[in-house]
């Protein structure tokens, strides 16, 4: 641990959960120590001092605009806010957060509907994981209860004493707390649950109210507990019930570690099968504190050496607009990321997105080619541009693989890869180097080491 | 239980198994001078259609009169007040042999209700598997693998595996984004892809240079990494340029709007252009009605009715998307309609809002060829679910078929390719002559 980083380490790194490095961050953080790199990803402030980010007015302004937003115009505002966070993740000062930010979205997977849950009411919710992201998991858990855009979509505020909706309680055990490897809760678990979260509604400013009326007052029995007169705290009861099984804080820290340091695959969490899982459930389960359990991950040799994490296709897109200094909220980087298989505030199911090689097909193949295919285009375009922010970004010389790896953000570039390049390079050796800077950045992009870290 | 919901790509068997020469399809293989099967235009087809969230069983396939003393249609109209069809708004199935059954189709089914007249479908009913899992994703898990007890590779997968074709050779296709588990056999799998005219490089391909960038990402494929999701990611690369070039010259009708059709035109796209194809997964998604079921769910099966009738007689709507189906062709496809679970007998709320919760059993519906040929036999099949009585009504439906029955039946009687691990679970009696 105390050993110097590497430049492949940190390459891999900063892949995993900071959009990827530059070439200035392999230079900086090459020979320090990985405690000293996992303190500096952490050292994000406390929410009540984030809002000074210089993104913060357009944040704002994309909010506000959602609220007017109907069947007409929803996609622009949705496009707009894509837009906004996908340029966020590229520009950030605390990377590790915005990737919890997208960590929780996944988690707590929760997409639009007609008419509701809209874009204003997603916004929100991010606003509120972001409050949570690096905070305490159990309260980040309560606040997704009482999320508006969580209560509609799982049909929360429908739900009502005599008819109670299972939709929420049967996804927050299976999904967001406790995992089904092993299943630790019951059917009648819940539909009991179910009744204590009754009451639960959102009214018409999209804000999420507790109605006495719609809730079943009845004693409930929960996980083996007793939850009796209890009102809008049933369901901080329910929460807490969950928390304290065995099997909640090793799902949780299975997530963390399946999503973050290396795909692990599905396992049985309560063996303890995999030291990483069970070090960060240790901690999770001390005090729910994440950026405790994060630090414990971010330290550990396990994570050092990683194992293979196919990235997400939005993280794959950040890294490649920030390499050339490109916007991210491009219309044809929008495509590309649905034809990958990712639209921000819009996940597949409540399930959220794919892991491993879920995400490796032929549809999301020719989806990155297309980005690619944005990226060098722009690439090219800035290169001798002199009306672009800090002026025309020249790019290396084709041949000089050395110095294209470092602005990809790797010491050098894998055998395979390499040789696909050269190989490249050598068949159209007679093209202008503009072509040649085409076919690189094309090849790059599609290499298996972007999308795999 | 631990359930996948992804499969590991597992020992040295399964990374070489995948992708080792670039995907062709047969037609493009015959060009190629390898063996090909000859009789590749007459095998048979099997479109699987995934209708994603759990259908609801009961208001697809309505008890609409109590009969030999099991009081159905009375539990229905008593638990489902609001949700509940009248018998009179229902289809009735009302072959020779139905009036034991006392059952109705959906109201937005007509074309599957025609379809039933002319003796081509076969309702199954009660299927399931034992030790029912309420999750949409560990059942799916199990309707794709037809394991109940955990098998990494699925029940098509496994048929590919078995059949025995070359590594390169597609046979089976899933439409959609990645490759669902049904698809994926231990040394075989299918490909996924979304649709046909997105199965293009954003470069085109008439220009040497993009020729040569395709040509170099195939090479990807050629060195593997040692990392399997690398390696796997540089095979599919290769796989990708191939499949581009094969369905270069696939003409494609235009899009209709609407997912389902549209899914089913590039099934009907890929079984005609005489690629070797022979099953092809789809999905229908939105049946998981916790709400507004009424709505939702009327709409999903018209867009289902609609999407069937469009696949056999090129027509939807007013609009004649693309040419009917070839006799030769219509003769040899046989369609199965699948979801993870039904929903529970009562509704959970009132008047529109009302829906239902995760249930367990739901009727399967397959639909074979004209009947004077098929060897599938139309009609209802199987037992129905007990619903209890009036005075005491279930709460669920519980399964009277196993869904490996049903996989065997097809997998026996139809692909002519049993599948060992279903040995103790003999084929449905009836269901084909």
């Amino acid at each position: 641990m105390a050993e110097p980083l590497t430049a492949h380490e940190v390459s891999s790194i900063l892949g995993r959960v900071a959009f990827g490095a530059s070439a200035a961050d392999l230079d900086t953080w090459t020979g320090r120590t990985q405690v000293e790199l996992a303190d500096h990803l952490l050292s994000v402030p406390d929410p009540a001092m984030r809002g000074a980010q210089s993104d913060e007015s357009r944040r704002a302004s994309v909010t506000l605009a959602a609220t007017s937003a109907n069947e007409e115009n929803g996609r622009t505002h949705l496009h707009a806010a894509q837009g906004w966070w996908q340029e966020r993740m590229r520009i950030t000062g605390w990377p590790l957060l915005e990737r919890m930010v997208l960590f929780w979205h996944d988690h707590f997977a929760t997409g639009l509907g007609v008419p509701h849950p809209d874009v204003a009411m997603m916004l929100r919710q991010n606003e509120t994981q972001r409050t949570h992201a690096l905070g305490n998991f159990a309260e980040l858990a309560a606040a997704m209860t009482q999320d508006p855009a969580m209560l509609t979509w799982l049909d929360g505020a429908k739900s009502v004493a005599g008819k109670p909706n299972e939709n929420y309680a049967r996804e927050f055990f299976e999904l967001f707390t406790m995992g089904v490897s092993p299943q630790q809760y019951s059917e009648s678990d819940i539909r009991e649950a179910a009744r204590a979260l009754t009451g639960w509604t959102v009214n018409g400013q999209r804000a999420a109210v507790f109605d006495p009326r719609r809730h079943d007052t009845r004693s409930k029995t929960v996980l083996g507990r007793q939850i009796s007169d209890l009102g809008d705290a049933e369901h901080l009861a329910v929460r807490d019930a969950a928390l304290a099984t065995p099997v909640s804080s090793r799902f949780i820290a299975w997530k963390l570690v399946q999503k973050l340091a290396y795909d692990l695959g599905p396992i049985d969490v309560m063996s303890d099968s995999e030291p990483l899982v069970s070090k960060v459930a240790a901690s999770l389960r001390k005090d729910w504190n994440i950026r405790g359990a994060l630090g414990v991950l971010l330290r550990s040799p396990e994570f050092r050496r990683g194992g293979g994490l196919a990235r997400q296709p939005v993280e794959q897109a950040v890294h490649a607009c920030k390499a050339f200094g490109i916007a991210t909220d491009a219309a044809e980087v929008l495509q590309s990321l649905d034809g990958m298989g990712q639209r921000l505030f819009y996940p597949p199911n409540v399930g959220g997105w794919p892991v491993g090689e879920e995400w490796i097909s032929p549809g999301s193949t020719l989806a990155r080619y297309r980005l690619a295919t944005f990226v060098e285009h722009e690439a090219r375009r800035t290169a001798g541009a002199f009306d672009v922010p800090f002026g025309p970004r020249p790019l290396p010389p084709a041949a000089d693989l050395q110095t294209w790896a470092r602005l990809f953000g790797f010491p050098r570039f894998t055998p395979n890869t390499e040789r696909v390049l050269r190989g490249y390079l050598s068949a159209n050796a007679k093209a202008d180097e503009p072509q040649r800077h085409k076919g690189l950045i094309t090849l790059v992009i599609s290499s298996p080491e972007w999308t795999v870290m | 239980m631990v359930l996948s919901r992804r499969r590991f790509i597992g020992g040295a068997a399964g990374a070489a198994g995948l992708y080792l020469a670039s995907p062709v399809f047969a037609r493009a293989g015959r060009a190629m001078g390898m063996g090909v099967d000859p009789a590749l235009a007459n095998r048979r087809r099997l479109i699987v259609i995934h209708l994603g969230g759990g259908n609801d069983g009961l208001n697809t396939v309505v008890p609409i009169a109590d009969v030999a003393g099991a009081a159905r249609a009375s539990v229905y109209r008593k638990l489902r007040p609001s949700l509940g069809y009248a018998p009179e708004q229902t289809l009735r199935l009302d072959r020779p042999d139905d009036g034991g059954h006392g059952l109705g189709l959906s109201p937005s089914l007509p074309y599957l209700h025609g379809l039933y007249r002319e003796g081509r479908v076969a309702v199954v009913q009660g299927v399931d598997y034992p030790n029912h899992n309420y999750s949409h994703f560990s059942s799916t898990e199990i309707w794709h693998t037809g394991e109940p007890e955990h098998s990494a590779s699925g029940w098509i997968g496994r048929h590919l595996d078995r059949v025995g074709h070359s590594e390169g050779e597609v046979r089976a296709v899933g439409i959609g984004h990645g490759l669902p588990s049904i698809l994926r056999g231990d040394s075989r799998q299918g490909l996924g892809l979304v649709n046909i005219p997105a199965t293009r490089f954003a470069d085109g391909n008439s220009d040497i240079y993009a020729k040569s960038r395709h040509d170099h990402l195939a090479q990807f494929g050629a060195h593997p990494e040692t990392e399997l999701l690398r390696a796997l990611h540089g095979r599919t690369a290769a796989a990708t340029v191939g499949l581009v070039a094969n369905l270069a010259d696939a003409k494609v009708p235009e899009s209709t709007g609407k997912p389902l059709a549209d899914a089913l035109v590039t099934a009907r796209v890929l079984l005609e252009e005489d690629l070797g194809v022979e099953v092809v997964y789809l999905e229908h998604h939105g049946f998981d009605t916790h709400s507004n079921q009424r709505v939702a769910q009327e709409q999903l099966l018209a867009e289902l009715d609609a999407g069937l009738g469009m696949f056999w007689s090129g027509k939807l709507g007013t609009k004649q998307v693309m040419a009917p189906m070839s006799p030769h062709l219509a003769e040899r496809t046989m369609v199965m309609t699948i979801s993870e679970f039904g929903r529970r007998i009562g509704e959970n709320a009132s008047g529109a809002a009302a829906g239902t919760d995760h249930g367990a059993a739901s009727p399967m519906f397959l639909i074979g060829p004209p009947a004077a040929t098929s060897p599938l036999v139309g009609g209802v099949h199987g037992d129905h679910p007990d619903m209890g009585s009036v005075a005491l009504p279930a709460d669920n439906l519980t399964m009277t078929t196993d869904l490996r029955r049903v996989y065997e039946s097809v997998l026996t009687n139809w692909l002519h390719n049993p599948d060992p691990l279903y040995r103790r679970h003999a084929p449905l009696p009836g269901l084909f002559r």
